[in-house]
């Protein structure tokens, strides 16, 4: 019995090593490096240069802005659709939601340019709008990020539970606040886990809605591109931090190892 | 029934939000049309240029190939990992499951922002290998497949693996034939999701992938120079056809059972990689063969493949038609020519800070196409190789470059220094071109255009565009804070005019860096987009009225404006210009002192600046050459073809470029007038605007310091100003 519990378990190794050499490590290369000068010595300048500086201060606020503004977005587009297709009235949920994942399989370029110029036939001058613009690309591009763990949360909610509230007497809006929220809470706070953060940083698809306002992911590319890996991984490791907060709090939410919802395509 | 028709009816706007774009390229693909906005007649001519482009089809292969192998090992690891996890002790589990959540919720840009640095820079592995590249990737999608595996796990019957020992299975049959089983729909989900990442990516592909290799996502980002969208318009081709394969393979597969498509995905597994070790298998070098690594910008040469109604016919009789790449026919003129074989392995970048990057992470190329300033930085480092004596030489046939460059830019390299060592020496020009405003004349009047402070005019709020490039824009940021002494006639006839304009252009002291990013904070406020590709579509669809514009992207801009019957102008500012080029220079780290590179490097230079070759190039690229001909007259022929005035026409006008092709040459065209204020005006300025123009140089390290952070302070969100305008 324990010679048998002992290989399933060293199933797990060559994961482990992969996980420790590819995304331990680079991150705490990039940790060192954030401490560091050009000349390799130890500094707090680079963390300085940032918090001291009321523009990229402000350019964090601005892509917290667009983070919040855009998962609630997502949220509130993707949980009904997340529960039509779980409970609603149609047999091939299962099939529909493929359908509403397939656009990802077309380059996010490719279609956020697409939706850039319905928006412009819409809107007229696209360049009044430069926020709203980012956080409608956004949303279109992480959609299908927040509808999937919903609808995996979703399905897996025993239907009884909110037959019973009925049942007991409990007003719509209180079967939904009290019980089929806290329900899917595991999948809401997966879905913001994968949005917020991206939203945080695709510069792409700000370049592409011609908002011409950095966003942390351009601070990224740009020091990139000037040679300054120091700077750099500052702003990386303050992304870092925020993903600890984020979980830290997310971790109060929602029970821990209920993130599976996630992945299931 | 009402809840229905209201399901139905939200199902029908999400799906609506998140499928009419792609509907819209559908749509687009079926036409003629060039850009997005700007509607053209039916055609399928992006579906045969979908399936007929060999570069396309090797990229479009290769992004396939990538997110195929990436996916494959992502669900092996993942698998194994999850049920690895599942069984070990709480604390091991716990920790395997917070390190496996760090790429889920990391944003990409830092995933391949850290890996680059670890593997790159740190651990100094060749980006080539492609190593980093898959082990990005996989770090990225490997998290989501174990997430979808462990549900299946926990739901999974705990006694099935044991009752499979109990009778009589070894441990790894049981858990290949129960336990893998079991788990099969969750890593078949795990493998289409991975799919899609690796598909999507862009972020940890841009920072880890080879020079040589490009995905749909990174070719699409960095493709903006240069007139040729076939490329680009073939991908919506490309998204149509994914989607429909994807539709149909989405019903396939709620039809039929999961045990037949686990055999199929291994059968394409082993076809997929057979394909790959074949083409990575013909890649070998052959003996005797020098290689030639090549990069240049992307979509800056002539990649051949033209139709048959493109051909050039000059009025000589010459025909001139792009039937391979340049590359090829290079190899072939090479072979012919030196009598020694030759492979250029060819590959493209950006903007020359990536180039720059790649060169710095490792990767070595023989022969760059960098801009001025580039060159004169690679120069100051040491890091170009001066080329030979021989290169000179004006009496050696196949010399093209030195017998055909114009007289003009032959001066200007003469007088470009850095460390007391001429530019010319270490660089050859390739294409030339300078700053100026692409504008709609209906709406903008030529006066306004005049000056660079238009694009501070609030009368175009929203209309105008300026480069997202910090030296570009600031060298025009420095043109208007010298507004008032640059049109000062005084100045512009006193002597030292030259030396003060490039001294005022090259400025980067803290005082001047401050002010010019005043202005320039203001001329983003009131841009429509800082850009690099977009607004020559936004130009021609009509969404602004001027554009900040390298002379060669306005060619292409007035080309694509007049074939959808819009007519746009071309202005230089009065008070000055940036006057740019591109050039070739070999890389010393590559070349490692090995003549018969340097004597490939030297004669692909050479064979650019073959008249026709020439011609070729423009045509595609759109930009102008520096190559003027010498005693060829093809290039000016060239001119006269594409902006000649036809002999009927009354309304003519000489257009002098003598400064251009020289002397000795024939060099005054006869144009229709407005062609004056047009292409031809953008393709060869006329000899006022180059004298006001002045050549940005590289600057200190510390000026660079100061315009990038400048431009970081342009960039970034200044909430102050924000709060007082509320």
């Amino acid at each position: 019995m324990k010679y048998r519990a002992f290989t399933r378990k060293q199933l797990g190794i060559p994961y482990a090593l992969f996980l420790l050499l590819f995304v331990v490590l680079p991150l705490s290369v990039v940790l060192y490096y954030a401490f560091t000068d050009a000349m390799g010595q130890f500094t707090m300048q680079n963390f300085l240069n940032f918090f001291t500086n009321a523009k990229t201060v402000g350019t964090l606020l601005y892509s917290i802005l667009i983070a919040v503004a855009t998962t609630l977005a997502c949220l509130v587009l993707a949980y009904p659709t997340a529960y039509i297709l779980a409970k609603g009235v149609f047999s091939h949920g299962a099939a529909l939601m493929m359908v509403a994942v397939t656009p990802m399989w077309i380059n996010f370029t490719l279609r956020v340019t697409a939706l850039k110029e319905i928006l412009s036939v819409i809107e007229g001058n696209l360049a009044y709008y430069p926020f709203l613009n980012t956080v409608i690309g956004m949303t279109y591009d992480f959609l299908p990020f927040m509808i999937l763990p919903l609808y995996t949360s979703i399905l897996k909610m025993d239907s009884g539970l909110l037959e019973a509230a009925a049942d007991l007497g409990a007003a719509r809006g209180e079967i939904f606040w009290k019980v089929m929220l806290p329900l899917s809470m595991p999948g809401i706070v997966s879905g913001v886990t994968m949005v917020f953060l991206p939203a945080m940083t695709n510069y792409v698809v700000l370049d592409m809605m011609y908002n011409s306002t950095y966003i942390m992911g351009s601070l990224i590319g740009s020091y990139f591109n000037f040679y300054d890996w120091n700077n750099g991984s500052m702003i990386s490791s303050i992304l870092l931090a925020m993903i600890a907060l984020l979980s830290w709090l997310s971790g109060k939410f929602g029970e821990s190892g209920s993130r599976e919802g996630g992945a299931s395509l | 029934m009402s809840r229905k028709i209201l399901q139905s009816l939200w199902l029908f706007l999400v799906l609506m939000f998140l499928y009419l774009p792609i509907l819209f390229l559908a749509v687009y693909s079926f036409t003629e049309s060039t850009m997005i906005g700007a509607i053209r007649g039916f055609s399928l001519k992006n579906y045969i240029t979908l399936f007929t482009t060999g570069e396309l089809l090797h990229m479009i292969g290769g992004t396939f190939i990538l997110a195929f192998v990436v996916s494959v090992i992502s669900t092996f690891l993942g698998t194994l990992g999850a049920i690895g996890t599942f069984y070990s002790r709480p604390h091991i589990r716990k920790t395997l499951e917070f390190a496996n959540q760090i790429p889920v919720v990391n944003a990409d840009v830092v995933t391949g922002f850290s890996m680059c640095i670890l593997l790159i820079i740190f651990l100094g592995i060749d980006k080539d290998t492609y190593i980093p590249l898959v082990a990005g990737q996989t770090a990225l999608c490997t998290p989501f497949v174990y997430l979808s595996v462990m549900p299946r796990l926990k739901q999974m019957d705990p006694f099935i693996y044991e009752a499979a020992l109990d009778l009589g299975c070894t441990p790894s049959q049981a858990l290949r034939k129960v336990v893998f089983r079991e788990l099969v729909p969750g890593m078949l989900s795990g493998f289409m999701t991975a799919v899609t990442l690796s598909l999507d990516d862009y972020f940890i592909t841009t920072y880890t992938k080879p020079a040589v290799f490009d995905t749909i996502s990174t070719y699409v980002v960095n493709a903006t120079k240069g007139a040729q969208t076939s490329i680009k318009t073939a991908l919506w081709a490309l998204s149509t056809v994914i989607f429909l394969v994807v539709a149909v393979a989405v019903v396939l597969m709620n039809l039929r059972p999961a045990g037949k498509r686990v055999r199929r995905a291994a059968c394409m597994f082993v076809i997929f990689t057979g394909c790959l070790t074949v083409s990575t298998g013909c890649g070998k070098q052959e003996e005797g063969t020098v290689v030639l690594r090549v990069a240049n910008s992307e979509e800056y040469i002539d990649e051949g493949g033209w139709d048959a109604e493109e051909r050039i016919e000059l009025a000589d009789g010459t025909q001139i038609m792009g039937v391979r790449s340049m590359a090829d026919d290079f190899e072939a003129w090479y072979e012919e020519t030196y009598g020694e074989k030759v492979r250029v392995e060819y590959s493209t970048y950006g903007t020359n800070e990536e180039l720059y990057n790649q060169m710095t992470l490792g990767n070595t190329f023989d022969v760059v196409c960098p801009s001025e300033y580039m060159i004169m930085k690679l120069m100051q480092e040491g890091r170009l190789q001066a080329f030979s004596e021989d290169f000179f030489d004006k009496s050696e046939r196949t010399n093209y470059y030195i017998k055909g460059v114009s007289p003009y830019i032959e001066s200007v390299f003469r007088r470009l220094k850095m460390g007391g060592e001429e530019l010319r020496r270490y660089g050859a020009g390739y294409m030339w071109g300078v700053m100026g405003i692409v504008y709609n004349p209906d709406k903008v009047s030529e006066e306004a255009v005049s000056h660079w402070s238009m694009l501070l005019d609030d009368a175009y709020y929203k209309q105008i565009t300026m480069k997202d490039s910090v030296r570009d824009s600031y060298f025009i940021g420095l043109g208007i804070l010298h507004e008032r002494e640059l049109l000062d006639p005084s100045l512009v006839q006193g002597g030292g005019y030259k030396e003060r304009l490039s001294e005022w252009m090259n400025d980067t002291s803290r005082q001047t860096v401050d002010r010019a990013e005043k202005i320039l904070s203001d001329m983003r406020k009131n841009a429509y987009s800082l850009e690099t590709d977009s607004g020559k579509a936004d130009m021609v669809t009509g969404k602004v009225v001027a554009n900040m514009q390298w002379s060669g992207d306005a060619v292409y801009s007035l080309d694509q404006a007049e074939e959808d019957g819009v007519q746009l102008a071309y202005a230089v500012p009065e008070e000055c210009s940036n006057l740019w080029f591109d050039g070739w220079c070999m890389m010393k780290d590559a070349l490692k002192e090995d003549a018969r590179k340097q004597r490939a490097a030297q004669a692909w230079i050479n064979f650019l600046s073959r008249p026709d070759n020439v011609i070729r190039n423009m045509y595609y690229i759109g930009y102008t050459s520096v190559i003027s001909g010498g005693d060829s007259n093809l290039v000016y022929e060239y001119a006269d073809y594409c902006y000649g005035a036809d002999s009927g026409s009354t309304d003519t006008a000489e257009y002098p470029m003598e400064y251009f092709f020289g002397e000795g040459h024939e060099n005054t065209l006869i144009a229709e007038r407005s062609q004056l204020e047009r292409q031809l005006y953008a393709q060869y300025p006329p000899e006022d605007v180059l004298d006001r123009s002045a050549v940005m140089m590289c600057f200190s390290d510390e000026g660079n310091k100061r315009i990038s952070q400048m431009w970081m302070n342009i960039r970034c969100f200044d909430w102050r100003e924000w709060l007082e305008n509320k």
